[in-house]
């Protein structure tokens, strides 16, 4: 699935000025409609590193209104997160009617990280496909709008991004060794987001591919794809 | 299944005391080993009002260390949980490793009495047992123990008991809106249990019916289901079962003595 993603679309600045302005203003404006229908939103943002989650993260922030979202940075459990099943973390950190949750990383760790550094056993990755499907279902029969994106980047533009993010000095935060360590693991994780998609995408909630390696088209693209969605769902 | 139950079975005070004693010191050795061996619990108690959940509950928890069990009782939801999907407020109750969580009332009520009631739709009610199954089937599958008890009392038997309890102040306040509401709906609401038997009664997550008609029979049948179903996942780290005290000796007699005083609210 992920080889059919079309990766040479770009958008040049000038374009994305005005179609991002005009994104965001029907963003913030169906913000509003979705607290007076009082549906919640959860959106999962995973990726490639450097793909481009935060930086898309932050267009759709700019568009809310700050009263009505939480973004949740999803790295290793800890805590009472670690000492519960895997979705009780997500369970607890689930928007009320009328607001957005937007999870830079999410459950999909499970079959993502999890499965490749081998964290879940086989059969825990395997089952959890249908465990996500029942979760996800279960939001959506409740009236949740759910936005699920993969960021997708070819690895030559990995490289670059990685070289760009160690050599500018505001940017070298974003750049670490496990960044350097899960690139070598590039065909694994292919395979298991090919899988992922694969069996996570019922009608209730698909996944959305959004081809990133160029910026300006993966943000717009995803903005696009939040506004046509939330339109249809709440008038 | 519950025409299966024999309500009519009762048990003495001698009867109680010999298959109490041993059933009480291994109840203390069982909660140190779910512990130990960090496994998570759930124990769900529901069953007719009056029938002794809340009993069952305090005799099972004195015999609890109480750092390893949370109780929670289950209510109708209130403003804020419902603007969550309706297993929120489950999910964010679930047992960590180690822990004991224990329902009085559990999510049994959306196909029980929110069924009866109406206070959903035929839809919401029939989802919810897909949800329900989905929800149990993912638990286990992570290593929770779920034991599921039904506290069952025939119709003359949670008549009588509501209105002894409705004529005293100090006993009224125990009968809730929502007991009066299966009392007067005492069939519809059976037939709900019955059909939830049906379409949750599990191999990792079973319901065991208990007559609630005789207290200490009922007791003696929660302990004893309760330590059988929890065995093959904590046997091995049980010590033998010894009282570990005179005091502790002292205070299991003195729990069985209470016991026998009375065999329900309405009678105590």
């Amino acid at each position: 699935m992920l080889e059919n993603t079309d990766l040479t679309q770009t958008l040049d600045n000038a374009a994305y000025k005005v179609r991002m302005n005009a994104l965001q203003e029907k963003l913030h404006t169906l913000c509003y409609e979705t607290y007076r229908a009082e549906r919640p939103v959860v959106m999962v943002f995973e990726g490639w590193d450097a793909a481009g989650k935060g930086g898309t993260i932050r267009r759709i922030a700019e568009a809310l209104d700050p009263r009505d979202y939480i973004v949740y940075p999803i790295a290793a459990p800890e805590g009472e997160d670690k000492t519960h099943h895997y979705l009780y973390r997500f369970w607890r950190r689930l928007p009320p009617t009328g607001h957005f949750a937007i999870f830079d990383r999410s459950w999909y760790g499970r079959v993502l990280v999890e499965r490749i550094e081998q964290f879940a056993l086989p059969h825990e990755w395997q089952r959890a496909y249908r465990e996500i499907n029942d979760f996800e279902r279960e939001l959506t029969e409740f009236g949740t709008i759910v936005f699920k994106f993969w960021l997708h980047i070819s690895p030559e533009e990995q490289l670059k991004r990685f070289q760009a993010r160690s050599a500018v000095l505001y940017k070298q935060w974003k750049l670490t060794d496990e960044d350097w360590r899960n690139r070598e693991k590039w065909q694994a994780y292919h395979d298991a987001v090919n899988d992922m998609l694969l069996k996570t995408s019922p009608p209730n909630a698909p996944w959305s591919v959004v081809p990133a390696n160029d910026k300006n088209f993966g943000r717009v693209f995803t903005l696009e794809t939040i506004v046509e969605k939330l339109e249809k769902e709440i008038k | 299944m519950l025409e299966q139950l024999d309500l009519t079975r009762q048990l003495s005070k001698d009867e109680y005391r010999a298959v109490m004693q041993p059933l009480k010191f291994e109840m203390y050795e069982m909660g140190r080993a779910v512990h130990d061996t960090k496994t998570p619990v759930i124990v769900v108690f529901e069953g007719w009002g009056t029938a002794g959940k809340g009993r069952a509950i305090t005799e099972l928890t004195a015999r609890l260390d109480p750092r390893g069990f949370r109780v929670y009782p289950i209510n109708p939801p209130s403003p804020r949980e419902i603007r969550y999907p309706w297993l929120h407020r489950f999910w964010s109750k679930i047992p960590a490793r180690g822990e004991i969580a224990i329902f009085h009332g559990s999510w049994y009520r959306r196909v029980l009495i929110d069924r009866v009631a109406k206070n959903i739709s035929k839809q919401e009610w029939r989802e919810a047992y897909r949800d329900i199954q989905d929800f149990e089937r993912t638990l286990a599958d992570d290593g929770i123990v779920i034991q599921k008890f039904w506290l069952h009392v025939d119709k003359r038997e949670q008549k009588r008991r509501i209105k002894k309890l409705l004529e005293s102040k100090t006993t009224a306040w125990r009968v809730s809106a929502d007991a009066k509401i299966e009392s007067k709906e005492y069939d519809a609401y059976t037939f709900a249990a019955e059909e939830m038997f049906g379409f949750t009664q599990t191999e990792f997550a079973p319901w065991t019916l208990v007559s609630a008609m005789d207290r200490r029979l009922m007791y003696a049948q929660i302990f004893e289901t309760l330590i059988a179903r929890l065995k093959p996942f904590v046997g091995a780290h049980m010590i033998e079962m010894e009282p570990s005290s005179e005091y502790d000796a002292r205070v299991i007699e003195s729990e069985i003595e209470d016991a026998g005083e009375y065999r329900s609210h309405a009678d105590a």
